[in-house]
């Protein structure tokens, strides 16, 4: 694709070649480099198997049956035998159903044989026998609350168990083995119904030549060079699972796909590959593609008018996912309703099923945080503007850049130091030449309260000069090849290299060691950590990662682990970032993963890897950054502007515009790129983009609140449509548009060229919707046209709800600390409501208390606006509510309010046992636009009790 | 830019200085604030009570009630009507602190030394006054700065002196050159006319004749020529089937080569890969038609291989002369053609019996000594005057040459500056080349070289520098001239344009690079340091090398 110039130095030869970079960009992946289903030999043989059993309908038995004389139910868990029949003889199987108090339910599927060892390995391999029982370590943090007074009753060759919240049961058919979830007698959920259910035991290789030697994917897979020695043949496990009624599933990042999954198996506009899970570095990745990407997280939701359920499959081998939707509804008297149906199959390791009863999303997302955690809370900065390219390339370039920020007034909180800085890609060090004193550079950073972010990558290093390469080697805490005794030797950034294992302790604990100040030396307390490639990506490997026979720590294949392999890493670096200050100085660190798995949440922010500047991918980035809330990591991003490529002045700009909306939210180019720091784009594009992160920065007190939330909750920071409203079928796959927190705030950013206006879906009848800028009204249930030139961002206030902002613009986030907050009061007829929270933004010290947490409440009864405390233990606050108490409230706007207020002068303010005056202002809505009145200085404190009398 | 002009306006208006300044507002601007009521700088229709100025609430939709707080600080930069925090900074110079960063917990001391912007201790920051010890600092780099510019201006006075004197003695060796050549072509006309002297006599010569032989001279070069022409024939046909082996291996390596573009992940960076594909491309670029083969070349050696057209033993029998007189034919009409051709070979055949004529007339090359000589002659002095001609082009190119105002830049030709950044050395050389060179292993790119002159305004340079005034340290590094040369068309990058170098020139003592950047994809910045700069002011350089253009199109 990429040609020079072959008419030399005339300007039309430089017209030509930008007219080439251009077309260049609609390049693509390399579908050769990844599998299909049909060349990963354990999707095909179970792909195979559901079109036998398909095709075989009724007929068709499951070989698989619950030996109802080992069945025995104590303190909420089940155990029992499931006999796999295979000809002369029965597989065991043993099975472990637990139940949860708050309803949630856990099949968990073993193979008798290797949990004792009975296996032979092939090739002398020295792994382990037992299928991988480790993912729950390493993704699970709670799920031990079983229901200790679950009933059984078996009759009929079927068992039930009722748990949980009342209503909630269990039926398990013996013969085919089939479990049905239901609630008040409706399935929800069902496992097996379609016979899809696939155990592959471990069975010798036949030795004579000529005999049946199975499949021809059982012993031995190669690909892309590469040959799979599989030690353990054939051992996959997979199930169908239907979702009775669900018309719509979503979830199971990360793929470059719409919010609503689509179906799999052929037919018009749907996918002819399964979604595929398997960690891995796809080079220019296309987009509406069911393709592996870099993280997993196999949690699905489905959704159907009034009612949610989920499924979290806890492997963390290689995973692909069917879907299929069956119109089951012929009835022409209800409307068609499809009944979801999904087969899971994943190449080795425990069946492992969690399902989640919902019975709506609120409820379901805490489910599944009390399951793999929730998101941590940030450091504050965080969530604010990082400017990041490959690569700054010196000391004196980030100076340059951070300097350019504020002569332009532009706000930003953190630079970004991409692999370039290191000498030589040797990580914890610095190239001599041009990061001779990163300490001077780190100090002027933080005269502003601003960070670096450096890259620190898996792959270390085989260089004998190089002192941490030496000590992975010697103290064994690399990964090793099949043959368990040899470090494996990769290829990556640094040339030849080594991957530091990061389940094992001591390798954990020393990679600890290595952030300590003395250490890394040039590091400072606002030096944060960004973990690439820890996929792991391997440039010499097959499919860009390890070879699936190489060995981990406890002799468990990569095979098995491949999956959790990047979040081991991370969580390794935020557990030395903690502490770095010392024991009692523990702050909340920052680490960026690209590689993630379930249970990253709690210790990383993730972005969607290497995209392209242009405008499909900018479009993408929104469903992808929904299903990431769905699927509990909601810290998450695109980069801003596109990695490849380089954008137009317009894509830039709107870009930012989108990006201002992005969780994380990080400008970043790819080293090929043109500069495309936000001040040079020149105007009115630096102004459009200032203003766009401005408004980042004045909404950091919502978005602070929203990530609150989801670290107790678990709720999406962007939601989505049909989690907003779940009875609103018409809207259940949207994924252009979406709601900021509970702020009501409605956003949908343009991400197409040209656009002047845009249809927004406004989904209530009876609620008004005011423009966030200019308060225009939009009543009704519909599509509305909104205004959006390049100037603009497409966004509305459903009223009802209270936004707390900070209205001063500072060089960064830091510096707003102690600025006054601006209520805006979306009125409705029903009153409004809002919270705020607010802590230090850096250490840990809210554990103890020290936070402010508010609520908002404005009665329309008495026309009274409320600060009410939402702390459940306000002493505790008492030292931290001292330091903020200055911290005033400067304007509050009630936008929505009628003619009668029009002469209205002033309005009583009350705080404690004083009571004041504040002035009003009237200002009239003219063409549409919703009247308004502000509250100048009320002088009430952020910290304290207070109402405004507006009557 | 707009609200500074403003501001000027107010300022200069400004007739009486009232004591009592409000926070923030500069002594010259405090008459704004005097009275009961305050009036929104540009919007008249509003007017609040005195007390609402700097109470940290903002009412002006201009911002011109709050000079002293933030509250202000989220208006559009096109809606201030003030240019920001006035920081008095006594023992130093006043400046104007932008808004935004009024009580936001950081000593600004870079703009505002008296540490006035912190008045509210937010989080508990307390900036003493640091305008002694700073104003100190700031005379010190400014006195410093005057020195290395007074230094500047003399050097600068000294190259445009060596420009001037150097321009003269090319203008004088134009002249002497010019009257050179002038002789020279004298001299080369005789040459000429001796030379055709010589041929003349050479021809009407007798020839003697051969000695002896088969067919004569000729009947020996037809011979010898047969000989060598299928030697040749030969020659060339293994020559072209080893060039087809050698196309075939090319080929095949090419297709090598363009798999491995095709197939190779850039984003994986390893360096054999990148530096193979990139010297690929390259290859590409320059080899392009080299290693096609061209239809009508092909055909040519198919002629020259095939049935050789010429029938050496027809010449080798055959003696047909080939007198110059023979020519005289070739004037005749076709009838008395005949006739005469008849006739003088009938003559002929007289003259060789006889012995008078040798059968075979004498080759064209085989020259006497007389016209070896005066040929030989002719070509010295028409070498001689190449030269010369080419030495006043390149006079009169260099002459022609814009080489700034007052031809400040001519004395500085060849002369190099560089500087080690990273782990490279580049080099530049003025209206020369400029150069990247690893300071790891010897490879060197060239960066371009010398295009031209441009110029840039001030508000260019503020433009690409953003809104405020700069820290007093930046302010007292010595600021870009906006005279810029141009270097372009240097090395193809990979995946981009060729490499281009913008030198940006401040005023210097000596020539120096102070810092290289690279702005965008391969186009590089450099600020380099001259006295060249130092005696004009941009408005004056540029308006020069107007005049130059108009000179030159003349």
């Amino acid at each position: 694709m990429r040609q020079l110039n072959p008419l030399g130095s005339s300007s039309a030869g430089v017209l030509l070649v930008s007219f080439l970079s251009l077309v260049q960009i609609s390049k693509a992946v390399k579908h050769g480099d990844f599998k299909t289903c049909a060349q990963s030999g354990f999707c095909k043989r179970n792909r195979a198997l559901a079109d036998q059993a398909t095709a075989a309908g009724a007929s068709r038995t499951s070989p698989y049956e619950l030996d109802a004389n080992t069945v025995a139910l104590k303190d909420g868990v089940l155990t029992a035998t499931i006999l796999k029949n295979i000809g002369e003889e029965n597989v065991e199987l043993p099975l472990v159903f637990s139940f949860l108090d708050n309803g949630v339910a856990r099949v968990t599927i073993d193979e008798a044989k290797r949990m004792t060892g009975q296996i032979e390995l092939r090739h002398g391999s020295t792994a382990k026998k037992e299928r991988y029982n480790e993912a729950a370590k390493w993704a699970l943090v709670g799920g031990e609350n079983f229901h200790k007074d679950a009933i059984i009753k078996t009759e009929d060759g079927v068992t039930s168990v009722a748990y949980g919240p009342a209503g909630y049961q269990v039926k398990i058919t013996h013969k085919p083995f089939s479990v049905k979830f239901l609630k008040d007698g409706e399935a929800h959920v069902v496992l097996n119904e379609r016979s899809f259910m696939n155990i592959e035991h471990w069975r010798p290789k036949p030795e004579d030549s000529d005999g049946n030697k199975g499949d021809d994917t059982w012993w031995e897979e190669a690909f892309g060079g590469n040959t799979d020695s599989k030690p353990r043949g054939p051992e996959s496990v997979a199930m169908d699972i239907t979702f009775p009624g669900y018309d719509h599933v979503y979830g199971i990042p990360e793929h470059a796909s719409s919010l609503s999954l689509k179906e799999t198996r052929g037919g018009e506009g749907n996918y002819n590959e399964p979604y595929r899970l398997y960690n891995a570095d796809v080079f220019e990745y296309e987009i509406d593609s069911p393709m592996t990407l870099y993280g997993s997280i196999p949690f699905m939701q489905a959704q159907k008018k009034g009612s949610t359920v989920g499924v979290f499959w806890l492997n963390a081998a290689e995973t692909w996912i069917d879907i299929v939707k069956q119109k089951t509804n012929v009835n022409a008297l209800s409307p068609e309703r499809a009944t979801t149906q999904t087969h899971w199959m994943s190449e080795s390791g425990l069946l492992d099923i969690f399902v989640l009863p919902g019975p709506n999303s609120s409820w379901l997302y805490k489910q599944y945080g009390d399951l793999t955690g929730f998101t941590a809370l940030p450091a504050a900065f965080s969530i604010a503007y990082h400017q990041c390219r490959w690569n700054y390339v010196s000391q004196d370039d980030v100076k340059d850049v951070d300097r350019k920020f504020d002569k332009f007034d532009i706000p930003y909180d953190v630079i970004w130091l991409d692999i370039e800085y290191t000498d030589s890609k040797k990580y914890f060090t610095w190239d001599p030449l041009t990061f001779k004193d990163p300490e001077t550079m780190l100090k002027t950073l933080d005269k502003r309260e601003r960070k670096l972010v450096a890259i620190i990558d898996p792959h270390i290093k085989n260089d004998k000069n190089y002192a941490i390469g030496n000590e992975l080697v010697n103290k064994g805490f690399g990964v090793m090849d099949k043959t368990g005794k040899k470090i494996y030797e990769g290829w990556c950034w640094p040339g030849s290299s080594h991957w530091i294992d990061c389940f094992n302790p001591a390798a954990r604990a020393w990679w600890k060691s290595l952030f300590d100040f003395k250490k890394f030396v040039g590091s400072m307390p606002n030096t944060w950590i960004w973990n690439d490639m820890n996929e792991p990506s391997v440039f010499n490997g097959p499919e860009t990662t390890m070879p699936k026979d190489n060995i981990h720590y406890d002799n468990w294949e990569h095979r098995d682990v491949h999956n959790l392999n990047g979040m081991t890493f991370h969580n390794a670096t935020y557990e030395a970032l903690k502490t770095r200050l010392g024991p009692g100085k523990e702050r909340r660190p920052f680490v960026l993963t690209r590689s993630y798995f379930a249970g990253s949440q709690r210790t990383a922010a993730m972005w969607t890897g290497d995209n392209q500047a242009d405008w499909s991918h900018l479009a993408q980035a929104f469903p992808m950054l929904l299903a990431q809330g769905i699927a509990g990591m909601p810290f998450a991003g695109a980069d801003v502007g596109g990695f490849f490529g380089n954008p137009s002045k317009e894509l830039l700009t709107r870009w930012y515009q989108a990006g201002a909306f992005y969780p994380f939210f990080r400008g970043h180019a790819h080293i090929d790129a043109k500069r495309r720091e936000p001040y040079l784009a020149g105007e009115p594009y630096v102004s459009i983009i200032r203003d766009a992160i401005r408004l980042r920065y004045s909404l950091l007190p919502t978005w602070y609140t929203a990530f609150h939330r989801a670290s107790w909750e678990g709720m999406p920071i962007l939601r989505p449509h049909f989690v907003m409203f779940p009875d609103d079928e018409a809207g259940f796959a949207i994924d252009d548009q979406f709601y900021l927190g509970d702020t009501g705030i409605l956003v949908k950013p343009i991400v197409s060229e040209g656009v002047t206006e845009t249809s927004v879906y406004v989904p209530e009848e009876n609620m008004v919707y005011y423009d966030y800028f200019d308060y225009t009204m939009y009543n009704g249930k519909g599509i509305r046209s909104v205004p959006a030139p390049l100037g603009s961002i497409p966004m509305l206030m459903r009223s009802g709800h209270i936004i707390p902002r900070k209205d001063r613009p500072r060089r960064s986030s830091g510096l707003m600390r102690y600025d006054p907050y601006t209520l805006v009061v979306a009125l409705a007829p029903g009153g409004a409501g809002g919270v705020l929270y607010v802590d230090d933004g850096e250490t840990y010290d809210n554990k103890d208390g020290a936070f402010i947490h508010r609520s908002f409440i404005y009665n329309p009864g008495d026309k009274t606006l409320r600060s009410g405390n939402l702390h459940p233990e306000p002493a505790k606050a008492a030292k931290y509510v001292k330091e903020m108490r200055d911290v005033r409230v400067e304007r509050v706007i009630l936008v929505g309010v009628t003619d009668e207020w029009k002469d209205k002068k002033t309005v009583e303010v009350k705080q404690g046992s004083k009571t004041w005056d504040a002035e009003v202002k009237f200002v009239e809505g003219k063409e549409g636009r919703a009247s308004h009145v502000i509250v100048r200085n009320p002088r009430v404190a952020i910290v304290k009790d207070w109402t405004i009398n507006f009557a | 830019m707009r609200q500074n002009n403003l501001l000027l306006l107010l300022t200069s208006s400004a007739s009486v200085a009232i004591a009592t300044a409000p926070r923030g507002v500069s002594p010259e601007d405090a008459r704004l604030y005097a009275g009961s009521a305050f009036t929104c700088l540009t919007h008249p229709s509003i007017t609040i009570p005195t007390s609402q100025v700097n109470d940290d609430f903002c009412d002006c939709p201009d911002g011109s009630d709050e000079p002293g707080t933030s509250a202000c600080a989220h208006l559009p930069h096109s809606a201030l009507a003030i240019r920001g925090f006035h920081c008095r900074n006594e023992q130093h110079t006043p400046a104007f602190l932008p808004l935004s960063r009024v009580n936001d917990g950081v000593c600004d001391y870079e703009i505002c030394c008296d540490g006035s912007d912190e008045y509210a201790h937010v989080g508990g920051v307390s900036c003493k006054n640091r305008c002694a010890e700073i104003g100190i600092a700031a005379r010190k780099l400014q006195a410093e700065r005057e020195r290395l510019r007074g230094d500047g201006v003399k050097g600068w006075a000294e190259l445009v002196k060596k420009a001037q004197i150097m321009r003269k003695e090319a203008e004088d060796e134009v002249k002497t050159t010019e009257v050179k050549i002038e002789g020279i072509e004298g001299k080369v006309k005789g040459l000429e006319r001796e030379l055709r002297d010589a041929e003349e006599k050479e021809r009407r010569r007798v020839v003697r004749a051969p000695k002896e032989g088969e067919g004569g001279k000729v009947g020996v070069l037809v011979g010898t020529a047969k000989e060598r022409s299928e030697e040749l024939r030969a020659g060339l046909e293994k020559v072209r089937e080893e060039r087809d082996a050698a196309l075939e291996r090319l080929k095949k390596a090419e297709g090598i080569l363009a798999a491995l573009k095709e197939g190779y992940n850039p984003n994986f960076n390893d360096e054999g890969v990148k530096t193979a594909v990139r010297a690929w491309e390259e290859y590409l670029a320059q080899e392009e038609t080299s290693t096609k083969l061209n239809d009508a070349e092909e055909r040519d050696l198919d002629d020259l291989l095939g049935e050789d057209p010429v029938d050496w033993d027809e010449f080798l029998e055959v003696d047909e002369p080939q007198s110059d007189l023979y020519n005289i034919e070739a004037y005749l009409p076709e009838s008395i053609k005949v006739w005469v051709h008849d006739k003088l070979h009938d003559f002929r055949q007289i003259l060789v019996e006889n012995g008078i004529l040798a059968p075979a007339p004498d080759t064209p090359g085989i020259e006497s000594k007389a016209v070896n000589a005066a040929r030989a002659a002719l070509k010295t002095a028409e070498s001689e005057e190449r030269n010369n001609r080419a030495r006043l082009t390149a006079l009169n190119d260099d002459l022609n040459t814009a080489y700034g105002h007052n031809d400040v830049f001519r004395p500085l030709k060849g002369e190099c500056i560089d500087a080690d950044v990273g782990e490279y050395k580049y080099e530049f050389c003025f209206h020369g080349k400029a150069h990247q060179k690893s300071l790891k292993d010897s490879s060197s790119t060239s960066l371009g070289s010398f295009a031209r002159i441009e110029y840039t305004t001030p508000e260019d340079v503020g433009g690409q520098h953003g809104l405020f005034d700069a820290g007093w340290e930046e302010a007292h590094e010595e600021g870009l001239s906006g005279v810029v040369l141009k270097y372009d068309n240097g090395q193809q990058c990979w995946n981009g344009p060729k490499r281009s170098v913008n030198v940006e020139l401040y005023c210097s003592a000596v020539n120096e690079l102070r810092s290289v950047r690279e702005e965008e994809k391969c186009v590089y910045r450099f600020e380099v340091g001259t006295p060249a700069v130092c005696g004009d002011r941009v408005e004056d350089a540029k308006g020069e090398s107007m005049e130059e253009r108009v000179r030159d199109e003349l």
